[in-house]
């Protein structure tokens, strides 16, 4: 299960640092000794819960889990995938910090912006990184030209980027050509991570590999990757943030691409922990007495059923809407992921506007707006629903000609998905078919049009890297949008959301957003199932870990330590 | 191939047999791979670069990794590095191959033969017993019968949930540093890995063994007085041991394709995960290495076998008919 429709993902630090800062975030998710997996629902406009537990001191070792197996790169803006961006931001820093709720704040850089076509960093003085350079503009320079080259994965961040360019020994200016509100937070992801300029030069292209690794300033260094077995990182003893030092002297990272011996190895505590632990081990991981299975929020996890073409058995909008309708996904939120996922009744996630980087009145614009859709929907996929889809499926003229929905192979949660869909679109009248995909194919689907021939929808597991609706928008419902496989094109919903790039004021963003979402969630070119929380375990002796999604921005490995 | 009795006369039709017969295979083999590889279906380079990025990028990264060439054009620079222990340089992982299977091979190896080590012993020991004793003869064949009926990744969870979580005597995961803890860390996947072998061998065995203690010669040496440990050992075993070699020979061979269910199952990253991950992947040049591991480890031994035979059988090396 891995689309990555969104990857980008970034990195900060600073907040569970353990001791200090883990006192403020709320603890939801407290301790829960025998083992219950406890759950962070957030209602609007609190502060969701972020952490589970509070760091009581330093522990030797971490031995953690990688679900999705070995990285294949650790070099920052290339790390587009759960495993590789975990490690990559426990070790790498970046300009502006992501903490645990999504709010930002300065890491090595402040960060203002004189206008709007001007970004401005000045970065911290004293920090060096782990062979004791200094850590100057030169380096910042060089890591976010080496984040906007096109042969890396973030390049497409920094299309609205004119120059980069040093302004002082300890500051550095980005001049834009238009106006990008989205930028900044993107620039507190793995797009905005500082690497050394000399070393990553000579690295060339071994940079981010097991024999070379990086060069950063973050909490842990980078120890020993060995091929196939295991990556060790380190503590790092100068660390300039003192507030925040690493709270594990090493962290053994173990791949474990088989949920069952994932499960096994933590419920026997020869694993601490492992972040996107499998649904399917839900019901075994939460009476593990070895620690807690923790849901954390905010998240950007969600799966949607996205239509591929519109030409064949979904061309009207009534057939579309039946599929949708006949959906139960409250149902699938219960039972596929044990209630580890909420049902979401947009194309957007609710937490990609429910988090830390927006006021509450911007929330509430959105919320306004997805509580109209919460009624409409919510009582889809039962009773009158399914007779009501009936009818849209006898007007629209449908013959039950087969609707094509792609899956992964192997994939026994988005199986289970599959399997449920069809069965309800049956009792609408629809005549919905699987096609299992073998995870190449799978991908290919997403970027070749000629993969993805014969088929009329997909399930897609996505994440926002930024906790910004901008970020799905622009890859969804533009023209030229990378994921707009029907061609869908309205001129009010482009004019909204290339608006809503260039506004800064978050009210009046939310705004434009909110209009192109009324807009195109009637075409049902996309449907929101639900969202799923972070699955997160940890092992009793542990505590102070990022529980949100937000992990995958923070040095989450660094802020881990003993629980009592 | 070479594992079937006939018979080998001059030293040329030997050169034929042992050297120029295993690099003929070797090669038609790997072109093959090679072909079969490039013709699939699916783009290597969504792997690499995820699934946002853009035309130019992929064209930029796929002539960068010379995918725009012809197709023999680019086997045969693969075939000639290999020939001087370049396999070329992964897509997903951005490192020489050989970087990939230096750490892996170590402990693909030393699971095999660990689990060799067990199939030998156990599976040998216990046909030897089953063909060598009426009453233990049931007793081995429902064992045997039984073992292999049990899938690898079963036996392997089996494994897991009793001695490494309820008794906690064995890891789960990983294949352990230092070399004491290598032998900790293997011995649930090996032994998971050798039971349906094992189970094997012993049948086989078990069979050769009854059927020559029937034999004639074997009866009437029997029927001379001689000591019944010596028949056996001289009569029986020896004849019976044809068999036994080939099927214990191939089954280790088999045991670095085998290893795959394991690896994956205790997470030990040894070849078999990598080949698996990296046919997902289409990562090109690791597959077709690996691929090519197997294939020699394969050739070699069936041309073990074929050597022991002779060794072992007077009736190939007599020739005439």
């Amino acid at each position: 299960m891995h689309t990555m429709t969104r990857r980008v993902v970034a990195r900060p630090k600073r907040l569970l640092g353990g001791i200090a800062g883990a006192a403020l975030l709320l603890t939801a998710c407290t301790s829960g000794s025998g083992g219950g997996a406890t759950r962070s629902s957030a209602p609007t406009g609190a502060v969701t819960v972020s952490t589970f537990g509070t760091s009581k001191g330093a522990v030797d070792q971490i031995n953690w889990g990688l679900p999705y197996g070995e990285p294949n790169t650790i070099d920052p803006p290339n790390t587009a995938y759960y495993s590789s961006a975990l490690i990559a931001m426990s070790i790498c820093e970046t300009l502006t910090r992501m903490n645990p709720d999504y709010s930002t704040s300065p890491g090595l850089a402040d960060f203002s912006q004189p206008n709007p076509l001007t970004l401005v960093y000045k970065i911290r003085s004293g920090v060096t990184f782990w062979d004791g350079t200094p850590l100057t503009s030169a380096d910042v320079v060089w890591s976010l030209d080496h984040a906007r080259d096109p042969a890396t994965i973030t390049s497409f961040l920094f299309s609205k980027v004119d120059s980069v360019a040093a302004s002082g020994p300890l500051e550095v200016t980005l001049k834009l050509k238009a106006p990008d509100s989205m930028l900044p937070i993107e620039l507190a992801t793995f797009a905005g991570a500082v690497q050394e300029k000399a070393y990553s030069e000579k690295a060339g292209k071994n940079l981010g590999n097991s024999k070379t690794g990086v060069m950063c300033t973050g909490p842990l260094k980078f120890g020993s990757w060995t091929s196939g077995q295991s990556i060790t990182l380190e503590a790092n003893a100068s660390y300039w943030d003192k507030a925040h030092p690493p709270q594990a002297k090493a962290v053994k990272l173990t791949f474990a691409n088989d949920s069952n011996s994932l499960a096994q190895a933590l419920a026997s505590g020869e694993l601490d922990g492992a972040y996107e632990v499998p649904a399917a081990t839900i019901p075994k991981l939460q009476s593990a007495p070895s620690g807690t299975l923790v849901f954390g929020a905010p998240t950007q996890l969600n799966l949607q059923l996205a239509v591929l073409s519109t030409k064949g058995a979904l061309s009207t909008t009534d057939v579309r809407q039946a599929v949708y309708q006949s959906i139960d996904s409250a149902g699938i939120a219960k039972v596929v992921y044990h209630g580890a996922a909420t049902a979401n009744y947009t194309v957007l996630n609710r937490d990609s506007w429910h988090n830390g980087q927006f006021p509450d009145a911007a929330q509430a614009v959105w919320q306004s707006a997805y509580d109209g859709f919460a009624k409409e929907r919510s009582s889809w996929g039962a009773g009158q629903a399914i007779t009501d889809a009936k009818a849209l499926v006898t007007k629209s003229g449908y013959k039950g000609e087969p609707i094509v929905i792609g899956t992964l192979a192997g994939d026994a949660t988005l199986s289970q998905v599959a399997q449920l869909v069809q069965a309800e679109g049956k009792a609408a009248g629809l005549n919905i078919q699987i096609k299992q995909l073998q995870p190449i194919d799978y991908s290919n689907a997403f970027v070749d049009p000629k993969a993805r021939a014969g088929m009329d929808m997909i399930f897609t597991v996505s994440f926002n890297g930024a906790p910004t609706p901008l970020e799905p928008m622009l890859f969804n419902f533009l023209p030229d949008s990378f994921y707009n496989y029907t061609g869908y094109n309205n001129a009010q919903v482009t004019a909204d959301i290339n608006q809503a790039r260039e506004t800064s004021d978050l009210v009046a963003q939310s705004k434009l957003l909110v209009d192109a979402q009324s807009i195109y969630e009637k075409e049902y070119l996309s449907m929101g199932l639900v969202q799923m929380d972070e699955l997160l375990f940890l092992n009793k002796r542990l505590g102070g870990a990022v529980a949100s999604f937000a992990y995958l921005n923070s040095p989450a490995l660094a802020v881990i330590g003993k629980s009592s | 191939m070479p594992a079937k009795v006939s018979r080998v006369r001059s030293s040329g039709s030997r050169l034929a047999r042992w050297v120029l017969a295993p690099v003929a295979t070797i090669l038609l083999a790997s072109i093959a791979l090679y072909v079969a590889l490039s013709l699939a279906p699916g783009d290597p380079l969504t792997a690499v670069l995820g699934d946002k990025a853009t035309p130019e990028q992929y064209a930029a990264l796929r002539h960068q990794m010379g995918l725009d060439r012809p197709l023999l054009e680019r086997y045969w620079d693969w075939f000639t590095s290999a020939l001087h222990g370049d396999f070329g340089t992964s897509l997903t992982y951005r490192q020489p191959v050989s970087d990939l299977l230096a750490p892996r091979i170590g402990i693909t190896l030393s699971l095999a033969v660990y689990a060799g080590v067990i199939i030998i012993v156990v599976g040998v020991g216990l046909g030897l017993i089953g063909g060598a004793t009426r009453k233990a003869g049931p007793a081995v064949a429902a064992v045997s019968g039984l073992g292999v009926a049990v899938p690898t990744f079963v036996a392997a969870q089996v494994l897991i949930a009793v001695f490494a979580v309820n008794l906690g005597w064995f890891p789960v995961l990983g294949a352990g540093d230092s070399p004491s803890e290598r032998v900790v860390h293997l011995t649930l996947p090996a032994i998971a890995l050798s039971i349906g072998f094992s189970a094997y061998v012993a049948q086989v065995t078990r069979a050769a063994v009854g059927e020559e203690r029937t034999r004639p010669h074997v009866e009437t040496a029997t029927g001379r007085g001689l000591a019944g440990g010596w028949v056996f050992r001289r009569h029986v075993v020896r004849n019976a041991s044809i068999p036994i070699v080939t099927v214990a020979a191939l089954a280790v061979a088999g045991l670095f394709a085998g290893a795959v269910v394991v690896e994956y199952a205790f997470s030990l990253g040894g070849l078999g995960s990598l080949l698996v991950q990296s046919v997902g992947a289409k990562d090109y040049d690791v597959v077709l290495a690996i691929a090519l591991v197997l294939l020699v480890v394969f050739v070699l031994t069936t041309t073990f076998i074929d050597l022991v035979q002779f060794a072992l059988d007077p009736r190939m090396r007599k020739g005439g008919n």
